[in-house]
């Protein structure tokens, strides 16, 4: 009877974490790759003590324009990681917006400097 | 010029959430551009007098002053209440020529590598892999810096690879803030550098065995450890696999270490009269709240380095939910009773998937290892021989007093030659227990209280045991480093006390070493136990 109970709050705890999860991240990460550390940023996870950089903002395109480059700063060295985070949000702006304006959340991490 | 940013900090914490810990600064030094100051050694020297500066800053201001690099040690050993210098940027690697080499030494030119000490585990691996080298070990991951793993002891689980610091021949320490402060050490029994390459990085030098063995597992005490020399060896595959066998055998093979002639062998890794071959890496897993008759091996065989071999890494590499965690945390110390129950659903996250064979070099085996949550690590050395009584007793204890939510581990290395190592005997049997970071209810024991009953547990019964430096435990428990080291703590203090001054020895002391009676220097120190031999 304990163990049906325990089961069922785990089964509840994970479906409620899953409707919760109205966005996904796709994360690619460079396999020899070592992170620009960054000792002060303390969150946790994944970008815990790296050098990480975070670009939230919507672009916009003009009629004839279809598609876009992100310009981004990594010096000579390259990324280590890039996450791209797709929202429902985003999807809806795309769609009323006949794909002019695109939600852009990212982030990166750059290789650290080798020396 | 390197430089420093200083900042003020307020609090500090490890990468693995075991603080906060007060903390006034926080300085993080940078290399000066390669463009602007093209020489390593140049860049390197340079980096060297940034460091003395800092050090001068500190004693003008009569504060303590410790060196850190990636934060992984769970224990408060890398912490200092007022200057912490963060040097994950000083990562120089340089390649040592025939001509740097000492006259009388034994060892090859091309397998000794000068790397500064924030470099990585990663880093210095991908650095070896590019001239044909590895690493002779690593931990179980690749995040910690150079400076970190021998000042602590970071181990794998090579049964004769030995722990970190025994690759070391070699470490550049900047003890004060004087041009004298620049101190090379070798073994005198082994010298690997020559005069020529020591003038190159304005050092003098020490060859003294003794002095060298109490340094090398320094606990950040010895001064600023600035660079070391390794000795890599020839790049090599390990095949992993990962096995289900009855626990009698596997506790029989932690105790004998004879894979010869155990019932337990690998198709693959026999000899020619089908008797099993000596791994280079051993590891059980045993979760303690489970009476299973079979424990989930590990074993790694060491092969020739050869193209192709399959990629080892998955294409997809999946993760649990953060918030998970953290509910299994609240559960754990609310409903401690279901603790085994929780470790159990977790099972497939914690422990390595069954049957699975992997190849690949020794930094694709031990790859990254992501931030998770808080975690603790209580992690004892004792003689492998004692490694079965040792479990069940620890076993017993996190089920009579616990339950804890973590699972145990036994990893097996070779005795290293540090005077203050905790892989101490011929083969140490490292048996640790991993899991999710608790906080005290009235339900449940804190980590200090928990980690205080290994200690007693052991002691009690008759047991040998070492601590790892990095780990949690109840480092106040009164006598502890005198009961795992015996005599050896005080040739350590000795050497410590000779090698800096009393004012040097202060500035590189912090709560850590006061609160293992490490810091303060005994009353007899011999004359003339610095000279070079």
């Amino acid at each position: 009877m304990k163990l049906i109970q325990n089961n069922l709050k785990l089964c509840c705890i994970l479906l409620l974490l899953t409707f919760l999860q109205s966005c996904y991240s796709v994360r690619m990460v460079n396999t020899s790759g070592v992170p620009q550390p960054d000792p002060m940023n303390n969150v946790a996870g994944f970008y815990r003590h790296k050098a990480v950089t975070k670009i939230d903002t919507v672009i916009k395109l003009k009629t004839l324009e279809k598609e876009f480059t992100l310009l981004e700063k990594c010096g000579d060295r390259g990324f280590h990681s890039v996450e791209y985070r797709n929202t429902f949000g985003g999807l809806l702006r795309s769609v009323f917006s006949f794909g002019k304006k695109k939600t852009v959340q990212i982030k990166y991490v750059c290789l650290k400097e080798s020396n | 010029m390197a430089s420093t940013k200083t900042f003020t900090i307020g609090e500090w914490d490890t990468f693995h959430n075991n603080g906060p810990f007060p903390t006034k600064m926080l300085h993080i030094t940078e290399l000066e551009g390669k463009g602007n100051m093209p020489s390593s050694t140049d860049r390197y020297n340079d980096c060297a007098q940034e460091i003395q500066r800092l050090i001068q800053e500190a004693l003008n201001n009569n504060e303590g002053f410790r060196a850190y690099g990636s934060a992984w040690s769970l224990s408060a050993i890398a912490h200092h209440k007022d200057r912490m210098h963060y040097n994950g940027n000083m990562n120089l690697k340089m390649t040592i020529d025939a001509d740097d080499l000492h006259a009388n030494t034994n060892y090859h030119h091309k397998n000794l590598f000068f790397i500064e000490c924030g470099n990585t585990i990663k880093e210095i691996s991908n650095f070896l892999s590019a001239h044909g080298k590895s690493l002779k070990a690593s931990g179980a991951s690749n995040g910690q810096t150079i400076g970190g793993c021998i000042s602590t002891g970071v181990h794998g689980a090579g049964l004769d690879a030995g722990a970190v610091q025994d690759f070391v021949v070699g470490i550049n320490l900047i003890i004060g803030p004087n041009k004298n402060d620049i101190v090379y050490l070798e073994r005198h029994s082994k010298p690997a550098l020559n005069q020529l390459f020591l003038q190159k990085i304005n050092t003098r030098i020490i060859r003294n065995d003794d002095l060298f063995n109490a340094a090398l597992v320094g606990l950040g005490g010895f001064g600023f450890i600035h660079g070391v020399v390794i000795e890599a060896e020839d790049r090599f595959l390990l095949k992993r696999y990962v096995k289900k066998i009855d626990k009698n055998i596997a506790l029989e093979l932690a105790k004998t270490l004879d894979f010869e002639n155990s019932s337990f062998t690998i198709p693959q890794e026999v000899d020619s009269s089908g008797k099993g071959l000596r791994p280079y890496h051993y590891k059980i897993f045993v979760n303690p709240y489970r009476n299973d008759n079979e424990y989930v091996v590990e074993l790694m065989y060491k092969k020739e380095y050869k193209l192709p071999y399959p990629d080892p890494f998955p294409r997809i590499k999946t993760a649990i939910y953060k918030d998970l965690i953290t509910l299994f945390t609240k559960i754990a110390e609310k409903f401690p009773k279901n603790i085994p129950w929780l470790v159990d659903q977790l099972r497939n996250t914690i422990m390595p998937q069954v049957d699975e064979e992997v190849t690949g070099t020794l930094a694709e085996i031990f790859w990254d290892a992501p931030h998770q949550g808080p975690a603790f690590a209580c992690s004892v050395g004792i003689d492998h021989k004692d490694s079965p009584k040792a479990l069940e007793l620890l076993s017993k204890l996190v089920n009579d007093e616990g339950p804890i939510p973590g699972i145990f581990a036994m990893r097996f290395v070779k005795q290293s030659q540090a005077t203050l190592a905790f892989t101490k005997f011929t083969i140490t049997c490292m048996l640790e227990m991993d899991g999710v970071l608790w906080e005290k209810t009235n339900n449940i024991i804190s980590l200090t209280e928990f980690s205080k009953r290994i200690i007693e547990v052991l002691m009690q019964n008759g047991i040998l045991f070492t601590i790892h430096w990095g780990k949690n435990s109840d480092w106040a428990f009164p006598g502890l480093v005198e009961h795992m080291f015996g005599n050896k703590m005080k040739i350590w203090k000795n050497y410590r006390n000779s090698l800096l001054s009393a004012e040097l020895a202060q500035l590189f002391s912090n709560d850590f070493l006061e609160m293992t009676n490490l810091a303060q220097p005994e009353s007899d120190i011999p004359q003339d136990l610095i000279v070079s031999l």
